[in-house]
């Protein structure tokens, strides 16, 4: 059984740098970050869809990457996890994550950061419900949620410098 | 009350949480190895059927295949916990829908995914059997040849005697419950990476609870000396119970990576976990309570029929907690319970959050409320009136050297009496109502007169920086905080001071691992240990460099002083560097094997097992929709005897955590089969609690400072989901009168008990 592999060339802005990769026709969002580029942040809890840890953002939009074929992204910026610390300096979101103790094990995460993140991004002070709305597609099994909505308010705090 | 410690109870950010907000924390499936490859597991179509041939020929000799393995390929020891009757592969017959028969390790997924395909095998389907009633009769088909009757383990527990107790009570009640498979459900699939490396020795990457034991099974599985091999355990992304015990997949990982000499992976996809993990053992627990019109608890029996699936994992062990730990909840005078643990041709059963006592729990604790009703008694003063109390020693010997069970019972029945909702709303269609549950558990549990200890070695490096070495895993529950909370809390360093080290059982201490809610209790109770004693090190040394005698010294933020003198001190690190790099050779290092002062229970299970015993109450509001029999969980009332909050903040996450599962298991979460087939095999249909579904929490903490705990906590994992389900079906017959004994409680179970009229027939 021999088969001829066709390669594409996928361009996108990635984490705010131009990135050209060699993919299949087939090749999902999820396994080009994961396995070609090395950007591990990304979580895969399902394959499917339904439990939002491989979140990513498209040109700002939450995304599940896994459902996402890669080539959808051509010409496209992406946002991962990788994304969203400059060095040293958290994103207010990271820091008030760490802070409310929204971390457990931490698998969920990932995907519950930039969900927040597009929400934040477009919402300075949202309310319980736009929070419980923006997050619905995470599932998070250890924490409950509590201190994930916590997390969200307290990073809206920071990010409108109160 | 001003906190008198340095770190205990302050907020700490959990030690691993940086890497994991940045997505740099390494969980299993972001581990590469040079040449690894990666293996898909062929799974059984079949729920019993008689394996006649099987021909992997061509998935051999497809490209890019390193390895393809069987059973007959495979060691034939038996392995597994108390029922042993597990082998790496099968090779005569296969015992449930799912079980692995054959595996592939290949170059890439989509290449192993591809060679499965090309697997053939041939089957002759025998009769299976799916229901426990049903594998119990007398014509049922045979399981395993070796166990007559498809009993896995039955037990019989008699305390006092009952039938004299019965005979005196005024009333005496009788009701049957029952509880579903559920998943642990953890968001990251289990799996492994194995290799074998050039000394000949096993490394295992593995996202276990129990790294020890994993060790021990896996040597057990393929005959060889458990220093033969090495756990490696990354980071986990959640647990519950469902990874404490190996799967058949890490000897099977482990013989592809030998025959294809090259590191292997697995990881299980999200379908495989519906289909072959290990979810909590299902339960029929008929209640026997007999009381007197007071309403004082006289004696309870339970008869109790459960699901081992087709292995035997946990699944006796949980049964045995099942069948014991609710009769030290109250000071019953006689308890009895038969139970009967049973194979069916379904997935094997095993440990989840609660391992057993959650389901003898939602009995007692829903009969309870039954009763009192029927009495017209107070459901809240009935359980206050008989709760066990400090200083019991209970029927079964448990010494309960902290008890707080009466304090949680009022804070959380007040708590959640106070502020209600209006019972009735939108002209009766919503009907409001409060129910409550308590509950007991163990920090730790000895089974006969094995070790049920920790250990830990805590090491001062050159620089006065602290390593704290564990053999327990942190799931996410925070383990490694504590440990590193208690180690600067005894040193007097600052908690950045302190590096938890990575689990590997080449290096870290023995232990046995995060489960039963013990690993603050036992696992820290070492570190406290071991720390203690290096200080004791320290101060010696820092005694003849300040000439003057240690018991005059202390250590306070990271610098050692004279007590009456605070002005004459030494930095931690300087004492270090001088004990090391120097010819005073002092080595700054304790080891401390610690096994709590418990006897263990005899073999008729008698005896003080747990170091700590734990106690809860958790008050709930619902609101029922009588259009539709919806349940809406609106307000808990969480209260904790967690001994001493260690991490206030920590635990808080325990108890909404708990709560949110404890809630999914009453309310949504069932795994099902119809007539033996799975259909609940995504999370499209098998429902998880999200954020919409979580309820406003109230969490109360009870500290009974319990006199052996590391500065007298008590483990508080699994306590948060017990009394959850019991406490909704309570609060469900108070808001709309209607006792719902099965979990989980759908809306079509409450619609159905509303209207009986309708004639409706729930899914099961």
């Amino acid at each position: 059984m021999t088969q001829t592999i066709i390669k594409y060339d996928l361009s996108f802005t990635l984490n705010g740098e131009t990135t050209t990769v060699e993919i299949e026709a087939d090749d999902r969002l999820i396994d080009v970050l994961r396995d070609r580029l090395l950007l591990t942040g990304t979580k895969k809890g399902c394959g499917e869809g339904e439990c939002g840890t491989c979140t990513v953002l498209l040109n700002g939009i939450p995304v599940n990457s896994c459902l996402l074929p890669a080539m959808k992204v051509h010409g496209k910026a992406v946002t991962t996890i990788e994304g969203l610390a400059r060095g040293e300096v958290l994103h207010p979101l990271q820091e008030s994550f760490l802070e409310a103790g929204a971390v457990q094990c931490g698998f969920c995460t990932p995907g519950m950061i930039l969900s927040a993140k597009a929400l934040l991004d477009h919402k300075k002070n949202p309310t319980d419900e736009e929070i419980k709305l923006a997050l619905s597609g995470n599932i998070c099994r250890c924490t409950g949620y509590v201190q994930i909505i916590e997390a969200v308010k307290l990073a809206a705090a920071k990010l409108n410098g109160s | 009350m001003e906190n008198e410690y340095a770190v205990l109870g302050r907020p700490i950010t959990f030690v691993d949480g940086l890497k994991k907000v940045k997505g740099q924390a390494r969980y299993l499936d972001d581990i590469s190895l040079p040449g690894m490859l990666h293996a898909r597991i062929l799974r059984s179509p079949h729920a019993h059927a008689r394996i006649v041939k099987i021909d992997t020929s061509k998935a051999a000799a497809l490209p890019g295949v390193k390895a393809v393995l069987t059973g007959k390929d495979c060691p034939g020891n038996r392995f597994g916990c108390d029922v042993p009757d597990t082998f790496i592969l099968p090779t005569e017959k296969v015992r449930y829908a799912g079980e692995e028969v054959a595996a592939v390790a290949a170059v890439s997924s989509k290449i192993a995914r591809q060679a499965l395909d090309l697997i053939t095998i041939e089957y002759d389907p025998l009769p299976a059997v799916f229901e426990p009633e049903t594998a119990l009769k007398a014509d049922a088909p045979l399981i395993h040849a070796d166990k007559p009757g498809n009993v896995a383990k039955s037990y019989r527990i008699e305390r006092g005697n009952f039938a004299r107790e019965l005979a005196r009570c005024d009333h005496v009640f009788e009701e049957e419950f029952s509880t579903p498979r559920v998943l642990p459900g953890y968001l990251e699939p289990f799996g492994v990476i194995a290799l074998w490396e050039p000394d000949g020795r096993l490394s295992i990457h593995s996202g276990i609870q129990a790294a020890f034991q994993a060790r021990s099974e896996i040597a057990k599985a393929l005959g060889i000396s458990p220093s033969r091999i090495s756990i490696k355990v990354p980071a986990i992304g959640g647990a519950f119970g469902g990874k404490i015990w190996i799967r058949n997949f890490h000897p099977i990982i482990a013989l592809l990576a030998k025959k294809a000499g090259r590191p292997v992976k697995y990881v299980m996809n999200r379908q495989e976990e519906f289909m072959a993990s290990r979810p909590r053992v299902a339960a029929r627990v008929k209640v026997i309570l007999g009381m007197m019109k007071d309403g004082s608890m006289v004696c309870k029996a339970m008869q109790i029929v459960a699901d081992n699936g087709a292995y035997s994992w946990a699944a006796p062990k949980v049964t045995l907690n099942m069948s014991m730990r609710t009769d030290c909840l109250y000071r019953f005078k006689a308890t009895r319970t038969e139970s009967c643990l049973v194979y069916t041709n379904k997935t094997p059963t095993s440990g989840f959050r609660g391992y057993g006592n959650s389901q003898s729990h939602f009995a007692l604790e829903s009969m309870i409320d039954i009763c009192s009703r029927k009495l017209g008694l107070d459901p809240l003063q009935v359980r206050l009136k008989n709760a066990s109390r400090q200083g019991d020693t209970t029927l079964h010997g448990w010494k309960l050297r902290s008890c707080g069970l009466g304090e949680c019972l009022e804070k959380a029945g007040a708590a959640i009496a106070k502020d209600r909702r209006p019972k009735s709303e939108n002209g009766g269609r919503f009907k409001r109502g409060i129910g409550i549950a308590c509950m007991n558990h163990v920090s730790g549990n000895r089974a006969g007169n094995n070790f049920d200890g920790s250990s830990s070695m805590v090491r001062f490096q050159e620089d006065g920086k602290l390593a704290v070495y564990h053999g327990e895993s942190d799931m996410g529950q925070g383990a490694r905080t504590i440990f590193a909370m208690i180690a600067a809390e005894t040193l007097g360093i600052p908690v950045e001071d302190v590096i938890v080290m990575p689990l590997d059982t080449d290096v870290s201490p023995f232990c046995f691992g995060s489960y039963s809610s013990r690993v603050t209790t036992v696992g820290g109770k070492a570190v406290y240990l071991a720390s203690l004693k290096v200080k004791e090190q320290l101060l010696d040394l820092a005694g003849n460099l300040m000439d003057v005698p240690p018991e005059l010294l202390e250590i306070k933020n990271g610098s050692v002083f004279i007590k009456s003198d605070p002005d004459r001190k030494l930095p931690v690190a300087g004492i270090c560097q001088s004990a090391i790099r120097s010819k005073a050779t002092k080595a700054l290092t304790a080891y401390v094997a610690y096994d709590p002062p418990t006897q263990g229970a005899d073999e008729n299970f008698y005896g003080d097992y747990s170091s700590a015993y734990t106690y809860a109450a958790q008050g709930v509001e619902v609101e029922v929709d009588t259009q539709t029999g919806q349940v809406r969980i609106l307000r808990v009332a969480a209260a904790h005897d967690v001994g001493r909050a260690i991490h206030p903040n920590g635990v808080r996450g325990q108890v909404f955590g708990g709560i949110a599962q404890g809630a999914g298991w009453a309310l949504y979460e069932n795994i099902v089969y119809d007539n033996g087939e799975l259909k609940t095999t995504s999370l499209r249909n098998y429902n998880m609690l999200t954020i919409h579904d979580m309820p406003t929490v109230t969490p109360i903490f009870v500290e009974t400072h319990d006199p052996v705990g590391p500065y007298g906590a008590k483990g508080v994992g699994e306590p948060t989901l017990i009394p959850m389900a019991p406490a909704i079906a309570n609060a469900i017959e108070d808001a709309v009168g209607v006792r719902i004994n099965k979990l989980p409680i759908t809306a079509e179970d409450v619609f159905a008990a509303l209207y009986p009229e309708c004639h409706i027939t729930p899914v099961r």
